[in-house]
């Protein structure tokens, strides 16, 4: 027997071993799998989901009226919105600010966190007045970071917005 | 895109304004309610606009000076109402829900409203009460939810503006109809299909 044919034997039999190995935990994955229902598998996934970390979404926005509104006004007048809609904990939650505004433009940039997307849309379609003023508050786009939104105002309304 | 069935101008005035922001947040056809059709005519702007008439103030104009091409919406203002829709249902072409009637909505009145087929209307303006959701309208809209997803039901979403700010925004408009229990897609259809196909389907297309 020479060399290279003592070499191919050796091969041959530690990939019979490997193949016989991978077969046997296949087959004990398989069984657990089995072993797990798909409501464990789903009830994993969703908390997994819900552990997930928190993002930070800027909402750029107009507002329409007819007067001019402060910030710290409107801010509260948000704020109070959502709070009726949704209560204390979820505004605690939604971490909602505004982080910049301009009176001049009528147009600012809204803080909150990624989860609370809709609620925000939906508490800023309610908010009808601020103070005397009344107001009607356009959501224009969302962005991932302040600065992709610093971006998005300097662009759309051509002026020198820098981060504050 | 969008469409908006219920503007009713609190002055003539304010009609222009209205339908010059209703045109920038991409709706293309309204209806307005309490001009005539003539008036509507006269106004040059981008979007479509179908003069609206309730069912009582329609009932209180003399014979032949009836309007064409108009939509019309009968208010249901109370529950014992419900009983006698089968009679409307050639005559009009949307049913509006008031907060009242929605407050008192039993479970014989959605089997009721679900047979007799007609559209329902919800305008956001009117279950607004000092800045917040009336809890009746609340209580009614959640019973009426499980009806509508099945498609049982069909809901048309409109303003009921008064003036420029009174306008809902479509992206907005969608997220209280979300947050209020619909899907995303229910939602979407109460501002876009639901309302376009009422109005191409009854005699108020122009």
């Amino acid at each position: 027997m020479d060399l290279t044919e003592l070499l191919s034997l050796i091969a041959l039999t530690t990939s019979l071993v490997a193949l016989l190995q991978f077969y046997k935990i296949n087959s004990r994955i398989e069984a657990l799998f089995q072993a797990i229902s798909s409501k464990v598998i789903l009830k994993v996934l969703r908390s997994r989901r819900l552990r997930k970390k928190l993002r930070k979404r800027y909402m750029v926005f107009e507002v329409i009226s007819d007067g001019t509104p402060d910030k710290s006004s409107l801010e509260s007048e948000i704020k109070g919105v959502f709070k009726n809609l949704f209560g204390e904990i979820h505004l605690t939650a939604a971490s909602l600010a505004i982080q910049y505004y301009d009176s001049r433009l009528r147009m600012g940039i809204l803080k909150f966190t990624h989860r609370y997307r809709y609620k925000v849309l939906a508490a800023l379609g309610l908010v009808k007045r601020v103070g005397s003023v009344k107001v009607l508050i356009v959501p224009v786009r969302t962005t991932g970071t302040y600065k992709k939104a610093l971006k998005y105002i300097n662009e759309r309304y051509s002026v020198e917005v820098k981060p504050s | 895109m969008f469409v908006d069935i219920n503007i009713r101008p609190a002055r003539p005035e304010h009609l222009r304004p209205i339908l010059n922001q209703a045109a920038r947040f991409n709706y293309r056809l309204v209806a307005v309610e309490g001009l005539s059709g003539e008036s509507l005519m006269d106004l040059d702007i981008s979007i479509r606009v179908v003069p609206r008439f309730t069912y009582s103030d329609l009932r209180s104009l003399s014979r032949g000076r009836e309007p064409r091409n108009h939509l019309i919406a009968y208010e249901l203002c109370d529950t014992s109402a419900i009983k006698a829709l089968d009679k409307l249902r050639s005559r009009v072409n949307v049913l509006k829900l008031t907060n009242k009637a929605l407050s008192n909505i039993k479970r014989r009145h959605l089997r009721l409203l679900k047979n007799c087929r007609i559209p329902i209307e919800i305008s956001l303006n009117d279950a607004m009460i000092d800045g917040r959701l009336d809890h009746g309208f609340l209580i009614g809209f959640g019973k009426l939810v499980p009806y509508i997803e099945a498609g049982h039901i069909d809901l048309i979403l409109s303003s009921g503006a008064g003036n420029q700010y009174e306008l809902l925004h479509p992206l907005t408009a969608i997220a209280v109809l979300k947050e209020l229990g619909l899907s995303y897609l229910t939602a979407l259809k109460a501002l876009t299909t639901s309302p376009s196909r009422l109005l191409e389907g009854s005699r108020a297309w122009i």
